[in-house]
């Protein structure tokens, strides 16, 4: 239930003031005002209520007030802001029914879709969607329905889906006909936007990790710089254009502007503050500024041991980010400070979000007080692994045998539970553990579904690793085979067995319906038939 | 009694003189700086005399000091940044710099970002005393009357010459007024502080910079930056 008040009368409304301790709220209400081209406050703490009153503009009192009715900063900021002399309109919503709301009373038929667990995307696109009128709508499999009714009933003529979006959102929207805008990499899709917005001599320069006002007025493009240094195709973009200043916002991206300057010669300003005229002397203070959700890459390396069994050295990785990670390593091997070997990946290797992953590299190594100096290469997506670890790690001696062996029999999609099953068998004489890994193409894009836990299965016996996915029929064509990795082993905590492959996708649905109805029909024509002979008989 | 009359009347313009004075001080004395770090000081403490039959009193009334309400000053310093060498993670080399060594501290009231591409000198000072925006008018303390010289500066490397400019005090530091062509009303007026590195301040203590901008009948935010160089 939405809550509207509004002070009698109230003219239109002037600025925008938002009330709330969600990024997703301070977000869409900012969205809002930039879209309308209306100046924009948050609040950014309780404390900091009451002193936003006397920096409001006073020359604009008709104020439009979004008040979270879940996590506001301020209870009841519209008596505040009344005793104060502002006329008030007070919307009192969160979450997706703020977003509706507000994506209502915008009045387009013009939406960009994100994902509401990456931040940096709705930043980028914040800019071009103000300036060309797109509104920008939140969206995760669980609102996704929200967002589809609220779509069919308004219209749509323009629908673009930015960066990485849950399966379940692409296949609800594909009625719509959108624009996917994802080039697998945060620079390369905000490069995208930056495009589309049009030539500009002068950008906004962020890293995409903090709501603030200018960012969200679209009066500029926002480019991306990285945190610590700037992306290659960046700085050529920006020497390939016409852009003659960039506006850093914030300090902590002061040293990767000053790289951008010696690499482009633009010129560079630093927004770094603010202060609040009133006489005397004061110091500046930092800018209003909001963090939203970003997700760290952070790979460790957990334990590297020989297994003199198998003549494997086995790497055990672990993801302790939040989303999942590529990786490719380079492992120098040393007997008492001597070079033995280098092992190491040919192809990046997948590691799910907060999730461990064993490697076992094959080599027989000889030799005393082994040690290994590891360095690995990671990244968001296998051609940009940007981060690099480099770790020093003595490596421990095991002898433990791994007599696990597996198959993988089949691949099948069942439309009506919507689940995705790879069907292993353990071949082997020994009870061993197998994870699954399926990757699959939804909409030209590729997605990995990775199983949480390892399976137990005995010898002998088969077990379905199940995913739980909506696919519709143009995902099920993208997809005649499907690439399968199965990591296995006798060890729950090191599954380093690979069996990989591509498998025929077999549709099945629930066929009980049919199957009785053309019973039903089966058992009509022979009831008809056999009456018919018993007429004819007695005739 | 004609002697007295005369008396009485300069007694009474005397006494009506002090009244002016007293009730035309800006601010009351004494100061209390509280959350924020906002200070300002104390006007000098009017004084009385008192008025008696029959005597002819030489009543000499010499400047007041006034604290002012209609600037505002900023200072601090700007601390340096690094150059250095490095791969995608690693340090090979690094130096302390100051990345804007011997650039400005810019502030303006517009909400958006000015145009830096196109700043442009202000010329006619005055206009700003008679702008709604700041209505200093005449006043002693209005803008023509502390920009009261002119100079030049570089911003986004092109020179900006012959604005208004101001002197400060102790004369380390020098302020300028700079406009943004690009902006329709008087938020379009940026504020600059030239940096000068660790010179004494108005406290006697160092800073890189000191800086003043008018303040508003209404109160108004101040955005701040400074150029990377």
């Amino acid at each position: 239930m939405i809550g509207l008040t509004a002070s009698s009368a109230l003219g239109a409304s002037q600025q925008v003031v938002v009330n709330s301790a969600d990024w997703q709220d301070i977000y869409t209400g900012m969205h809002y005002a930039g879209f309308n081209g209306l100046s924009s406050k948050f609040i950014i703490s309780s404390e900091h209520a009451p002193t936003l009153l006397t920096i409001l503009d006073q020359s604009r009192k008709n104020v439009f007030l979004i008040e979270s009715d879940k996590t506001p900063f301020a209870f009841g900021y519209k008596s505040s802001l009344e005793a104060a002399n502002f006329n008030v309109e007070e919307i009192r919503a969160s979450g997706t029914a703020l977003n509706i709301e507000l994506a209502k009373r915008a009045s387009t038929k013009k939406f960009i879709v994100v994902d509401d667990s990456y931040g940096y995307n709705a930043i980028s696109v914040a800019p071009y969607a103000a300036k060309n009128k797109y509104f920008v709508l939140l969206a995760n499999k669980q609102n996704i329905d929200e967002f589809y009714s609220f779509l069919k009933n308004n219209g749509v003529d323009s629908l673009i889906i930015y960066g990485y979006t849950d399966i379940e959102v692409r296949t609800k929207l594909t009625e719509f006909n959108p624009e996917t805008i994802n080039r697998g990499d945060r620079f390369e899709n905000n490069l995208e936007m930056v495009k589309r917005y049009g030539s500009s001599q002068q950008i906004i320069l962020t890293n995409g990790e903090f709501i603030e006002e200018e960012i969200m007025s679209g009066r500029e493009p926002v480019l991306f710089l990285g945190r610590e240094s700037v992306p290659d195709q960046v700085i050529e973009y920006v020497r390939d254009s016409d852009i003659k200043t960039g506006v850093v916002i914030g300090n902590e991206l002061a040293d990767a502007a000053h790289q951008l300057k010696e690499e482009t010669n633009i010129s560079i300003f630093l927004k770094f503050g603010q202060g609040f005229g009133s006489g005397g002397f004061a110091e500046v203070k930092a800018l209003d500024m909001f963090p939203v959700p970003k997700y760290e890459l952070n790979i460790d390396i957990g334990s590297i041991k020989y297994n003199s069994a198998t003549k494997s050295l086995e790497v055990t990785y672990e993801n302790k980010g939040k989303i999942g990670s590529y990786l490719r390593s380079s492992i120098e091997v040393f007997s008492s400070g001597s070079r033995i070997a280098t092992l190491g990946d040919r192809e990046p290797v997948f590691v799910n979000r907060e999730n461990t992953l064993t490697v076992a590299y094959a080599s027989e190594l000889n030799g005393e007080n082994l040690t290994a100096k590891v360095t690995t290469l990671f990244g968001e997506v296998p051609r940009s692994l940007e981060r690099v670890l480099r770790k020093d790690m003595n490596i421990e001696l095991i002898r433990a045998p791994d007599n696990s062996a597996f198959n993988i029999s089949g691949v099948s999609y069942d439309k009506d539970a919507h689940k995705l099953r790879i069907a292993v068998k353990n071949t082997g004489g020994v009870a061993a553990y197998a994870n699954a890994q399926v990757t699959l193409l939804i909409y030209g894009e590729e997605n990995i579904l990775t199983q949480n836990k390892p399976m137990l299965i005995e010898p002998g016996v088969s077990m379905d690793a199940v995913f739980i996915t909506t696919l519709s029929d143009t995902n099920i064509e993208e997809n005649p085979l499907v690439k399968v990795r199965l990591n296995y082993g006798e060890r729950e905590s090191a599954l380093v067995k690979v069996l990989e492959g591509n498998y025929p996708l077999e549709i099945r649905s629930n066929m009980l319906i049919p199957v009785i109805a053309a019973a039903l029909v089966a058992a009509a024509i022979i009831g008809i038939i056999v009456l018919r002979r018993k007429r004819k008989r007695s005739a | 009694m004609e002697r007295r009359k005369v008396l009485s009347v300069v007694i009474l313009l005397l006494a009506i003189l002090l009244i002016i004075d007293t009730a035309s001080a800006a601010t009351p004395g004494g100061a209390t700086v509280g959350a924020g770090g906002t200070s300002t000081g104390s006007a000098s403490t009017p004084q009385t005399n008192t008025s008696q039959g029959g005597y002819i009193t030489e009543l000499n009334i010499t400047d007041a000091t006034q604290i002012t309400s209609r600037w505002q000053g900023y200072y601090g310093n700007v601390t340096g940044g690094s150059i250095v060498l490095k791969d995608s993670s690693n340090t090979f080399y690094s130096w302390s710099a100051n990345l804007a060594n011997s650039g400005y501290v810019y502030a303006t009231t517009n909400t958006g970002t000015p145009a830096w591409s196109s700043v442009a000198a202000v010329t006619t000072i005055t206009d700003l005393d008679t702008a709604s925006y700041w209505n200093f008018l005449s006043k002693s303390d209005n803008i023509s009357n502390t920009y009261n010289t002119t100079g030049s500066i570089t911003v986004a490397g092109t020179t900006v010459s012959n604005t208004a400019k101001a002197p400060t005090l102790h004369s380390n530091f020098n302020d300028y007024v700079i406009q943004d062509n690009s902006a329709s009303d008087m938020s379009e007026i940026i504020w600059v502080a030239a940096i000068n590195n660790d010179k004494q301040n108005f406290k006697s203590g160092l800073s890189d910079y000191e800086l003043l901008v008018p303040v508003h009948a209404t109160t108004r935010t101040y955005y701040f930056y400074l150029e990377i160089i």
